[in-house]
């Protein structure tokens, strides 16, 4: 049967065709069990080749755990990863530029090998979910003809390189840092330098300091384009920072350098990948993001160890290849400048203009983004976005981190057009980028990890805000919301003016789906503070307790006021008081619909739950102990913001410890107060025996706990911050052992799926 | 039959719903769960799938392993879509039929579900078929001969001494799409019995 790898293999360049068919002989010897497990999880994942939610075979109907019996039994594609289980395809593209050409491709694969559906997601890839293992190659080869790669799409490596959507054109930014995001995705990726990791490495640029759309702070490697005056003349380079990361616990990025020469940035990125490698944890998982490596040995130390491995490279004619290339899928003009005739203006495109539209700094020319629900568009839409983009401004098509599209190099006389053709294919929806366009992560609708749906909560409020922003002025409308499944931030929640992410908590038995509320995060200056959670609201009242939070901004605040300086001023207590009756989760048999999260009918679980005697008394004490040490540890949060460190930190470590010894007491009653003991009682009781490990994340959490007793810090604004965060993950993991010593319920099948 | 287009294994069919039905794409969403909770359907159901926040594609998909259902929404038209993934054997017009079958019992399911108190119909007289693999089926002439072809033995059978009209999605860039339309309205009863037959 003819292959696409026949009709395509001459239009690939010859090294990509020689890895897509390394990957695809890695295949067939894993299908014919030749190749070990691990081994071939992180060379598919390499290949951005993911696993998906129930890949294990087994998945909750809502009434019991079913065994999904895959013709290929026995055959796997990883741990626990069946091989005809659906997963997920991660396909990088580069500073999320595409030309109408990739666009098409994208679609087609969509349609002929997933479910129709594109998904931006917050790093400027496209994800394509529910896809067969034995269809990535295919795949690979009709992206490699268009020039796209998968290639360390996932895995320890160095993933999407991103860059803010607007470089090139934007009124703001010191210089376009296209070029040098290409470049570097061109360099790191394959590097051998870059192939030790012990975790994924991400590197973002952005063309100023003050928006967000490059989200420096928070990646690996950041870099903002600067200038500084040598000898007379102007010469480009970047302000660089290293060692930033949201993840479970945020770490602000370390300012590296103030100013990196740009033909010194490459080099510098390939030593900072040397040290990585060579210096950066490798075992235990959890530690092992570059952030923690700067922060153990401190940014000085760090720097020093680079510099000494950069003097030690030999040169690379790539560090300075790209210098004052044009940039790549930067645009160009389509059209002649011609002045606006005034033309008449449908229904819908003077929102539309409002909320999406954006001067580009080059006169006559605009940015329009393309609103994505959800970050999604059909096959259909986005073959005729390709139509669209090639008649409007060719390549000059990004994705963006807040799961949109922006076309740029629009012409000012083709808006009201524009409008119309989008319209015409359901992509003129309005409110980009404000309270209304909310990030979301797939959360429990594919991935693996996900606690609570992320995209079901996302889904729910865009209808109920909608109307705030025709209604609220601007302080209101560029509020950023962002939701995560679990704690992990894929939709960067931590950045938010108000983010949230799934937690579940145990109720008469039953597990019920919630989210924390994140605030204090702030979107602008490139992700420039990080929110912190207040406390959790079930998943049905969210929509409520949000609607609280917004009409207190509106009625309290100050003129100009920002919402971070109201939140400041207001104070934390106040804001989570105003939403506290929302906390509490009515009985199943009053509100049977708190049990299901949005837009999922099945009763919620978690996945199975141990069943132990006496499981009624044991969640009893456990929940009792669990509710003083959130307590204690939102004081610790009060304190942060207070800037009392030393008691923010005692006050953290405190909640552990009760947390840690409400857990001891359903064994041992009489635990002793001494903090030696009950660590020692907990270690051999429920971290040695695993009872509290997470499913995916393991120890990482008790670890929090231990380090911080065995080990008190210096406290610094920066060690507290991290440890209010780790102390809400470690009741977080309190609150999901104690879930899994109860007893899950039993529920006939007529109230198993609600309607 | 030589013809690429016969080895198509990718294949959608679809059946739509009459509009005056008025349903709620959403409203499926927890008949699909039921359908994997009692198997009520012979596949390896996995998942469902709500994309109900766009409007002109799969509002509500369920995932299986042999091929995905979708109320599907395309081009603003609803309908269940059965889109196979899985290689089935036979030549392409025993596969057809086989699809077909499998689309049909799906659909009936949901015209019987009490959720939707018989208030779903589905306008048996007309038939979509999505070549769903532009490899084998590009959008060509060539390839919309064989498939009709292939297509003519089911058809004959669903609609006994009527001619269907037959009419191709113009557009080179989409799949090669047919869009099957029998003079007279017809039952989804009526054509699972004539298939049985």
């Amino acid at each position: 049967m003819m292959t696409w790898k026949e009709v395509l293999s001459d239009a690939v360049p010859t090294a990509l065709a020689v890895e897509i068919e390394t990957f695809e002989n890695q295949v067939s010897l894993k299908k014919q069990g030749k190749l070990d497990d691990k081994i071939f999880a992180e060379t598919r994942l390499r290949r951005g080749v993911y696993g998906q939610r129930y890949d294990n075979g087994r998945r909750q109907d809502g009434i019991a755990e079913q065994v999904l019996l895959f013709p290929s039994q026995g055959l796997t594609k990883g741990p626990e990863t069946l091989w005809d289980a659906p997963g997920m395809q991660r396909i990088k593209i580069p500073f999320g530029g595409l030309n109408p050409d990739q666009m098409r491709v994208l679609a087609d694969l969509a349609e002929e090998y997933s479910d129709g559906v594109c998904h931006v997601t917050t790093r400027q890839d496209i994800q394509l979910h529910y896809v067969h293992l034995e269809d990535t190659p295919p795949m690979a080869w009709r992206l490699a003809a268009v020039g796209i790669t998968t290639r360390e799409a996932c895995g320890n490596t160095v993933r999407n390189v991103t860059a803010c959507p607007r470089a090139g054109v934007c009124p703001d930014e010191t210089f376009d840092v296209t070029p040098y995001a290409h470049a570097t995705a061109q360099f790191l990726g394959g590097h051998p330098d870059t192939q030790d990791f012990g975790r994924k490495f991400k590197v973002a640029f952005s063309g100023c300091g003050g928006h967000a759309c490059g989200l420096v702070s928070m990646h690996d490697l950041g870099a903002i384009a600067a200038t500084k005056v040598v000898d007379g003349v102007e010469t480009r380079g970047f302000e660089t920072y290293v060692g930033g990361g949201l993840g479970t616990v945020p770490y602000a990025a370390k300012l590296f350098d103030a100013f990196v020469p740009e033909e010194e940035f490459l080099p510098l990125a390939q030593a900072i990948s040397r040290v990585f490698a060579r210096l950066g944890e490798k075992k235990q998982r959890a530690r092992a993001r570059i952030k923690f490596l700067v922060a153990e040995l401190g940014i000085d130390e760090f720097r020093k160890l680079v510099l000494e491995e950069r003097a030690r490279l030999a040169p690379d004619p790539r560090w300075t290849a790209h210098l004052g290339e044009t940039p790549a899928g930067g645009g160009q003009p389509r059209q002649t400048v011609q002045p606006s005739n005034g033309g008449a203006r449908p229904s819908g495109f003077d929102r539309w203009q409002e909320t999406n539209v954006t001067a580009q700094r080059q006169t006559g020319y605009s940015m329009a983004t393309i609103t994505l629900p959800l970050g999604d568009l059909t096959s259909r839409q986005m073959r005729q976005l390709a139509s669209i983009a090639e008649a409007y401004v060719g390549d000059a098509v990004r994705l963006t981190v807040e799961q949109n599209i922006v076309l740029r190099w629009v012409n000012d006389a083709d808006l009201l057009a524009l409008h119309s053709a989008v319209a015409a294919i359901g992509l003129a929806e309005p409110d980009a980028s404000t309270i209304a366009d909310i990030t979301a992560c797939p959360g429990t609708d594919t991935c693996k990890l996900g606690i609570a749906s992320s995209r079901g909560l996302a889904g729910e409020l865009r209808a109920h805000l909608a109307e705030l922003v025709q209604t609220h002025d601007e302080a209101v409308r560029r509020l950023h919301i962002k939701i995560s499944g679990c704690f992990n931030s894929c939709a960067q929640h931590h950045v938010a003016d108000i983010g949230f992410y799934g937690v579940s908590r145990n109720v008469d038995k039953y597990r019920v789906p919630h989210f924390q509320v994140v605030l204090g995060g702030q979107w602008d200056q490139n992700a420039g503070a990080y929110g912190l959670a207040i406390g959790a609201v079930p998943s049905k009242n969210v929509p409520a307790a949000l609607k609280r939070i917004v009409d207190r901004f509106v009625d309290d605040r100050t003129d100009s006021e920002t919402f971070q300086q109201f939140i400041d001023r207001v104070g934390k207590r106040a804001l989570k008081d105003s939403f506290a009756d929302l906390s509490r989760v009515p009985s199943y048999d009053e509100k049977p619909e708190f049990y299901s999260d949005w837009g999922d009918p099945r009763v919620f679980t978690l996945a199975d739950m141990g069943v132990g005697e006496c499981a009624g008394e044991v969640v009893a004490v456990g929940a009792f102990d669990l509710a003083a040490a959130e307590a204690q540890v939102f004081e610790a949060q009060i304190q942060l913001d207070e800037s009392d460190f030393e008691r923010a930190d005692a006050l953290a470590y405190q909640a552990m410890l009760l947390a840690a010894r409400g857990l001891v007491k359903q064994e041992l009653m009489e635990v002793s107060e001494n903090p030696d003991e009950v660590v020692r009682e907990f270690r051999a009781r429920f971290y040695d025996t695993a009872l509290f490990h997470d499913k995916y994340a393991g120890g990482k959490f008790a670890q929090y706990f231990f380090d911080r007793h065995e080990q008190p810090p210096k406290v610094t604004g920066d060690t507290a911050r991290r440890l209010v965060e780790e102390a809400q993950l470690f009741l977080e993991a309190a609150h999901a052992c104690v879930a899994r010593l109860s007893t899950r319920p039993v529920i006939a099948v007529a109230d198993a799926i609600r309607t | 039959m030589d013809h690429a287009t016969n080895q198509l294994q990718r294949i959608g069919l679809k059946l739509f719903i009459d509009d005056s039905a008025g349903i709620e794409p959403r409203a499926v969403v927890p008949i699909f769960h039921r359908w994997i909770q009692t198997h009520a359907i012979d596949q390896l159901l996995i998942d469902v799938a709500d994309y109900d926040h766009l409007p002109e594609g799969p509002r509500v998909v369920l995932v299986a392993h042999e091929g995905n259902f979708a109320l599907d929404n395309s081009g603003g038209r609803l309908g269940l879509q059965y889109v196979r993934k899985q290689p089935i054997d036979g030549p392409l017009p025993a596969r057809l039929r086989v699809l077909f079958d499998t689309l049909a019992h799906a659909a009936r399911l949901l015209e019987e579900d009490p959720l939707l108190a018989g208030r779903l119909r589905f306008r048996g007289e007309e038939l979509e078929v999505v070549a769903n693999d532009r490899l084998l089926a590009p959008n060509t002439a060539e390839a919309f001969d064989a498939v009709q072809a292939a297509l003519a033995p089911l058809l004959a059978q669903l609609y006994p001494g009527e001619t269907c009209t037959i009419n191709r999605t113009p557009d080179p860039l989409e799949r090669l799409t047919l869009t099957s339309l029998a003079p007279d309205s017809v039952s989804l009863t009526t054509l699972i019995s004539r298939l049985a037959g």
